[in-house]
C-alpha cells in the first residue's frame, strides 16, 4: 500500500511553480570583471583590478594617462554597437503601398554549410533595407512602381537563400534601378564576381543615379570573396577621391575592417595609439572592438605601445612592472607595480614613498590606496582604510575597504563596524546593507549563542543583519534546549524561512518567513550545513577570522556548533519532535495540523535518507487516530 | 565447462533482461552540447559520440516570433551525427500562438545531414499548456525520419507528471545548474526520461546517472582534451 501510495505520489505530485530560466539572485560588493559604478567612465576609477575587462583598462589607462573621456567619447563607449537590421522600415513603407500583396517577415541570415561547417551570417545588413525605403518614396508614384517592388522582393529574398535575379526591365526609366537590383541579388545571392562586374559597370555610368555608390558595393564584393589585397587598393582609391567624399566614412570603416585582417600586428599596434588620442569620438568604439578582438586572437603588435604593454602586464598580475614604473614614473605602472608588490606581501620603499605622495585627486587615489592597506603594517593599514572610508568614494570601494578592516578587527566591536556591506550592480534587487561571505561564516561558527544575542541588537550592523542573527538565536536556543517547547516547534513548523543558518547577501530567496522557497531552501539541512554551496572556499576559517575573541568565547562557539552539527535535517527534527509530543497528548488541539506540517516538511525541506520514515509515521498516525480531521484530508500522502 | 555455462549465463541475463527500448536507435550514447560559441568538434568520431548543436533560438515576444540563427561556426567532420538544438525564450508573458512557433523551430530539421531535432525551453506552470500544444504542432511538421528530443527540469521528472504523452521520443533531464539544495536523482520513473541525462563538465556528479545517452555540456569550446577528459569520466559510470 506504501509503495502504491509512493508511486502515485511520484506521478501526480505537483511542485511549487518555479520561473522560467530563473536566476536565483546572489548579492554583489565589487565586480570582478567591470567597474560597479557607471562613473568609471567619468574617471573615478575605484579600485582598479588586473580582472577587468580590456575595454575598462583601456579606459582606466586613458585618465591616468591624462587623457580623459569627453562626452561624445564617453556615450560612444557605453553605447552598444548598431545590431539588428532595419528590414521593418522597409516593409512598412512596402506595404504600404496599395495593391501590393504584404509581406511579414524578411529572413536577412544566410547559413553557410559545406565542409563540415555550419553558421549563419547577417547577408543583408540595415542600410540596405534603409536605401530599398527611400528609393521606393521615389519610385512610388511611376508606372513602374508595383515592378521595382517585385524585383526588390527578389532581391531580399536572396538574403537567407536561393540565387533569384530580377528579368532586365522593359521600361526605360527603370533600367538604372533595375541594373542595381541585379546586381544587389547577385551580391546577396553569394555570385561575388558577377556582382561586381556589374557594379563596375554602373560605375561607370554617369546617367545612373548608383553610380557614386557604385564603386564602394564593388569593394563589398572583393571582401565577400575574400580577396583583401584588392579589395584594400579599391578601397584607398575611392577614398583619395574627393568625388567620392560622401562615402569616405563608410570606405574608411571597410578599410579599417580590410586592414585588420591584412596586417592584425600592425593594425594592433595603430589601434594602440589611436585608442590614446583625445577626441576620438568618431572612431572610439570600433577601435575598442577591433582592439579588443586582437587581444582576443593573441595577436601582438608589430611594434611595442605603452598602452599594449601595460595591459598585458597588469592582467599577468604586475610582475616586471616595478623596473617599467622607474623608468617611466608613470601612474599606469605604479598601479601594476602595486598590483604586484600587494599580491606578494611587499613594496619596496621608493615604490611605497611614490605611492604615499599619490593626491587624492588623482584618478588612481582610490587603487592605489588599496594596494598600500594590503602593504602597510596593520595599524597604518587600519588608520589609511579608515580615512578613505570617511572619504567620498565609490560604494564598492568602500565594501573593499571594509572586507580590510574586517580582516585586521582587533575585536568584537571592529568586527560588527565593518561586516556590513552594500550590494552594488543592476539585479533588480533592494539594495539595503547586509553581509558578506568574510562575516557569515564567523557569526555562524565562532560567535556563542551569548555574544550573537548582543550582536543581534548592536546598531553596528545592519539592521537586516540584526534581524536575522535574533531569528538565529531564538531557533538554536530551541533546538540545542533538552526539552523544546512545543508552541515553539509548532510555530516553527509554519515557518519555513526561520534557519538556524546565518546567511550572507540577500540571504533566502522567499523572503516571507511564513512561504515556502521554491528551491527548497527551507529551513536547515542535517549537520547545518545549510545549502551545499554557502561556504565560501576563498575565506579563513571562521575559527581563525574570530581569532580577537577569548578563548572561553571561542570554545563555547565550538561547544555549541558542535551540538549544532549533529541535529538532523529539519523534516526529521521537527517530526521527532512532534511525533513525541503527539503520543504524549493526542487530544491537543495542535496535533492533527502539526502531523500535517510535518508530512509538508518532508516534502518541501532538506531530507535524508530518515525523512522518509518520519514522513509515513506522521501520516499514519494522522489518518489512524483522526480520520475525520481537516487535516488528515489535505494529507493524502507522505513523501520520502 | 563450468566457467562456459557460467558465462553463457550472464550474457543471457544481459541480453534478455527487458531494458527500456532506446529511442533514438543508431544514435552515439555520447552527445556533446555545442552552444552559441565558436566549436571546432572535428576531432570527435563520429561513432563515438554525436553533436548536438545549437541550431537557433527562438523568441517569443509581444505576441511574435523572432529567431536567431546559430552565427558561430561550428565545425564538425564528415559523418558527424548532428542533431539540432532549438532554444526557445519566452520573452514576455504575452505568446506568440503556438504554430508560428513551432513552424520557427521545425525549420532547424531541415539544416542539412541533421539526425534529430532537440528543443530546450523552460516552462513554468502557466506556460506547460502552451508547450504542450507546441510540441503537439511542431511533431507533424518535422519529417517523420527526424525524432524529436527535448530537454526538462529535474522537477519535471521527479516528482511531476506533466510532460508524459508529449510526442518527444526522450525527455533529458538536466543534472547541472540546479537549484540549492537540490540533488540530482540517478533515476527517474517517467520512461520519457530514463533513456538520457545532461552533465556538466564543471559540475562532478556524486552518483553517476543511469541513463543509456548522455548529453554533455562545457561551459567553454570543446577542445579533444576536454572531450577526452569527459569521455574518461562517463565510461567510469558505464
Amino acid at each position: 500500500m506504501a509503495l502504491r501510495i509512493l508511486i502515485v505520489l511520484l506521478i501526480l505530485a505537483v511542485p511549487l511553480e518555479l520561473p522560467g530560466c530563473m536566476q536565483v539572485p546572489e548579492a554583489v560588493f565589487h565586480e570582478k570583471t567591470f567597474p560597479a559604478e557607471g562613473t568609471f567612465l567619468e574617471g573615478q576609477l575605484g579600485i582598479l583590478h588586473p580582472s577587468y575587462a580590456r575595454k575598462h583598462l583601456v579606459v582606466a589607462y586613458r585618465y591616468m594617462s591624462g587623457i580623459r573621456l569627453n562626452n561624445a567619447e564617453t556615450e560612444a563607449i557605453s553605447a552598444w554597437p548598431p545590431f539588428g537590421p532595419d528590414e521593418e522600415v522597409w516593409l512598412a513603407a512596402r506595404n504600404n503601398i496599395p495593391g501590393i500583396a504584404p509581406i511579414e517577415r524578411i529572413d536577412v541570415y544566410r547559413a553557410v554549410q559545406k565542409e563540415g561547417r555550419y553558421y549563419n551570417y547577417i547577408n543583408c545588413n540595415g542600410d540596405a533595407f534603409i536605401t530599398a525605403a527611400s528609393t521606393l518614396e521615389r519610385a512610388r508614384s511611376k508606372l513602374y512602381a508595383k515592378d521595382w517592388i517585385a524585383a526588390q522582393d527578389t532581391v531580399f529574398a536572396d538574403c537567407s537563400q536561393g540565387n533569384a535575379i530580377p528579368p532586365l526591365a522593359s521600361d526605360p526609366q527603370l533600367r538604372s534601378d533595375r541594373a542595381y537590383q541585379i546586381a544587389s541579388a547577385k551580391f546577396y545571392s553569394e555570385q561575388y564576381d558577377e556582382a561586381r562586374k556589374d557594379f563596375k559597370s554602373i560605375a561607370g555610368d554617369a546617367s545612373s543615379p548608383w553610380h557614386v555608390i557604385a564603386p564602394y558595393l564593388a569593394a563589398r564584393c572583393l571582401i565577400r570573396a575574400g580577396n583583401m589585397a584588392d579589395a584594400e587598393r579599391e578601397l584607398q582609391t575611392i577614398v583619395a577621391n574627393p568625388a567620392m567624399a560622401h562615402w569616405h566614412a563608410s570606405a574608411n570603416g571597410l578599410l579599417a575592417f580590410v586592414r585588420l585582417r591584412l596586417y592584425p600586428e600592425h593594425r594592433m599596434h595603430e589601434l594602440a595609439l589611436a585608442l590614446v588620442k583625445p577626441n576620438s569620438q568618431a572612431t572610439i568604439q570600433q577601435d575598442l572592438t577591433d582592439y579588443r578582438r586582437l587581444f582576443d586572437q593573441d595577436v601582438r603588435p608589430t611594434e611595442n605601445d605603452d598602452l599594449t604593454d601595460w595591459i598585458v602586464n597588469f592582467q599577468a598580475g604586475g610582475k616586471g612592472a616595478l623596473e617599467k614604473w622607474r623608468d617611466t614614473h608613470s601612474l599606469a605602472w605604479l598601479v601594476a607595480a602595486l598590483e604586484y608588490a600587494s599580491a606578494n606581501g611587499s613594496g619596496p620603499p621608493d615604490l611605497m614613498a611614490a605611492a604615499a605622495a599619490v593626491k587624492p585627486d588623482s584618478p588612481a587615489d582610490v587603487t592605489v590606496n588599496y594596494d598600500r592597506v594590503r602593504l602597510l603594517p596593520d595599524n597604518d593599514a587600519r588608520a589609511l582604510a579608515v580615512r578613505l572610508l570617511d572619504s567620498d568614494i565609490p560604494v564598492s570601494a568602500r565594501n573593499q575597504f571594509r572586507a580590510e578592516c574586517l580582516r585586521m578587527a582587533r575585536n568584537l566591536e571592529e568586527f560588527l563596524r565593518y561586516a556590513g556591506r552594500t550590494p552594488v550592480g543592476d539585479d533588480g534587487m533592494p539594495h539595503d546593507d547586509t553581509i558578506d561571505d568574510d562575516s557569515a561564516p564567523v557569526f555562524d561558527r565562532a560567535l556563542p549563542l551569548a555574544l550573537l544575542q548582543q550582536a543581534s541588537s548592536n546598531p553596528l550592523l545592519p539592521a537586516k543583519t540584526r534581524e536575522q542573527l535574533a531569528r538565529v538565536v531564538s531557533i538554536r536556543e530551541l533546538l540545542l534546549s533538552a526539552t523544546p517547547d512545543f508552541a515553539a516547534v509548532f510555530h516553527l513548523l509554519h515557518t519555513p524561512g526561520d534557519e538556524p543558518i546565518v546567511l550572507s547577501g540577500y540571504g533566502r530567496l522567499t523572503t516571507d518567513l511564513g512561504e515556502l522557497d521554491p528551491l527548497k531552501d527551507n529551513w536547515w539541512c542535517a549537520g547545518s550545513s545549510g545549502p551545499p554551496h554557502w561556504t565560501p572556499p576563498d575565506q579563513r576559517p571562521p575559527e581563525a577570522a574570530a581569532s580577537f575573541l577569548p578563548a572561553a568565547d571561542r570554545q563555547q562557539a565550538a561547544a555549541e556548533w558542535g551540538k549544532l552539527a549533529a541535529i538532523p535535517a529539519a523534516p526529521d527534527w521537527l517530526g521527532a519532535q512532534a511525533l513525541a509530543f503527539a503520543e504524549k497528548n493526542p487530544r491537543d488541539p495542535r496535533v492533527p495540523e502539526a502531523l500535517y506540517l510535518v508530512v509538508r516538511a518532508s516534502r518541501y525541506g532538506c531530507t535524508d535518507e530518515k525523512t522518509g520514515d518520519f514522513s509515513k509515521r506522521a501520516f499514519d498516525l494522522l489518518h489512524r487516530r483522526y480520520p475525520a480531521n481537516e487535516w488528515t484530508k489535505k494529507t493524502p500522502f507522505w513523501y520520502k | 565447462m563450468k566457467p562456459f555455462l557460467a558465462i553463457a549465463g550472464i550474457l543471457a541475463i544481459v541480453f534478455l533482461w527487458p531494458h527500456p527500448a532506446d529511442p533514438l536507435p543508431g544514435f552515439p550514447r555520447v552527445f556533446l552540447w555545442a552552444w552559441e560559441r565558436p566549436e571546432d568538434l572535428t576531432f570527435l568520431d563520429p561513432h563515438s559520440a554525436g553533436v548536438a548543436f545549437l541550431a537557433r533560438t527562438v523568441c517569443l515576444r509581444d505576441g511574435s516570433v523572432s529567431v536567431r540563427p546559430r552565427l558561430q561556426p561550428l565545425r564538425y567532420s564528415p559523418g558527424a551525427v548532428l542533431m539540432a538544438v532549438v532554444r526557445v525564450e519566452p520573452q514576455s508573458s504575452n505568446l506568440p500562438p503556438a504554430d508560428g512557433a513551432a513552424a520557427a523551430i521545425a525549420e532547424a530539421a531541415a539544416i542539412t545531414h541533421v539526425r534529430a531535432l532537440q528543443v530546450d525551453f523552460d516552462a513554468t506552470l502557466s506556460q506547460r499548456a502552451y508547450y504542450r500544444e507546441l510540441l503537439g504542432d511542431l511533431r507533424p511538421r518535422v519529417p517523420p525520419s527526424i525524432p524529436i528530443s527535448m530537454t526538462a527540469l529535474t522537477s519535471w521528472c521527479e516528482s511531476d507528471g506533466w510532460i508524459a504523452g508529449l510526442p518527444v521520443v526522450e525527455a533529458v533531464p538536466m543534472l547541472f545548474r540546479m537549484g540549492p539544495g537540490e540533488r540530482p536523482a540517478r533515476t527517474f520513473r517517467p520512461a520519457l526520461c530514463q533513456s538520457s541525462a545532461g552533465v556538466s563538465i564543471d559540475e562532478p556528479l556524486r552518483e553517476p546517472p543511469s541513463a543509456a545517452r548522455l548529453y554533455i555540456f562545457s561551459p567553454r569550446p570543446w577542445t579533444e582534451s576536454t572531450y577526452r577528459a569527459a569521455l574518461r569520466e562517463v565510461r567510469k559510470w558505464h
